[in-house]
């Protein structure tokens, strides 16, 4: 396995990416909570995430050609006019932030192993 | 991924919010404002919201998003009271004030008061993400 191995950083980024849309989602929804007929949205990513998922688990490395269809993209959720659940979305909104500094820290560990064979060892 | 999407969304959510606590203080500070006659009193306001910026072009967010609000008068009959001695009493001794629903005005009250901190919770966890972002590469 090799060290620089773009696919870490590539999936990363694309999760980060997933987890910004996400709180966007999350910051309408909050602020159409009042508005009547709203339909809430949502982000659609880890559903993509199957194929990679299946690659990773027989072993491969996936390639950032293999990234390339894995975008996170917005969906309409529930029906119109459907009440929007206040608790739910704060629910939502942690968890995500959560799992943005869950990612930003795997990102920062793999940067830091880099440093280390870049800097051969030595701090 | 840009942020100030994220804190439009948000700084939507709290104007919208704040302006629905405005029109309800309006319409409280009016409850007992007699008008001279049944069509010159005061008719009690209401926040018209409407979402912006996604349906139009499904999958993503595009252009002005968040919430655009609008204040509109309510077509509420007036209150009418029996009150002769009033110098706006008309003939039969009835005074006319706003139709004012004070139980709604309250509920509306802690609604937007709600759903304004709701939005402040939401533009604190952007803040939070940025700032975590701009950590990427530091020594952690």
């Amino acid at each position: 396995m090799s060290f620089i191995d773009p696919a870490t950083v590539g999936m990363l980024s694309t999760a980060l990416d997933a987890t910004a849309l996400r709180h966007k989602a999350i910051a309408q929804n909050i602020a159409n909570v009042n508005t009547p007929g709203y339909q809430r949205i949502g982000v659609s990513f880890e559903a993509r995430l199957g194929a990679l998922r299946d690659m990773v688990r027989s072993g491969a490395t996936p390639s950032l050609a293999s990234l390339r269809d894995v975008r996170p993209a917005l969906e309409l959720l529930g029906a119109p006019g459907e009440t929007v659940a206040l608790d739910m979305e704060m629910a939502a909104l942690s968890e995500n932030t959560l799992q943005q500094q869950a990612l930003l820290k795997v990102l920062n560990k793999h940067l830091a192993i880099l440093s280390t064979a870049i800097n051969e060892g030595k701090r | 991924m840009d942020y100030r999407a994220a804190f439009q969304i948000s700084a939507t959510g709290m104007a919208t919010e704040k302006l629905r606590l405005d029109v309800t203080t309006l319409n409280l500070a009016n409850m007992h404002a007699a008008g001279a006659s049944a069509d010159q009193v005061y008719r009690p306001q209401r926040v018209v919201t409407q979402a912006l910026g996604f349906g139009a072009q499904f999958g993503r967010l595009a252009g002005a998003v968040g919430v655009r609000s609008f204040v509109v008068a309510q077509d509420a009959a007036p209150r009418l009271a029996h009150e002769p001695g009033h110098p706006y009493a008309d003939a039969r001794g009835m005074v006319a004030y706003p139709g004012v629903d004070q139980v709604a005005e309250m509920v509306n009250l802690n609604t937007a008061l709600r759903a304004y901190e709701a939005n402040v919770a939401a533009m604190n966890a952007a803040r939070t993400m940025a700032a975590r972002t701009l950590d990427i590469g530091g020594q952690a």
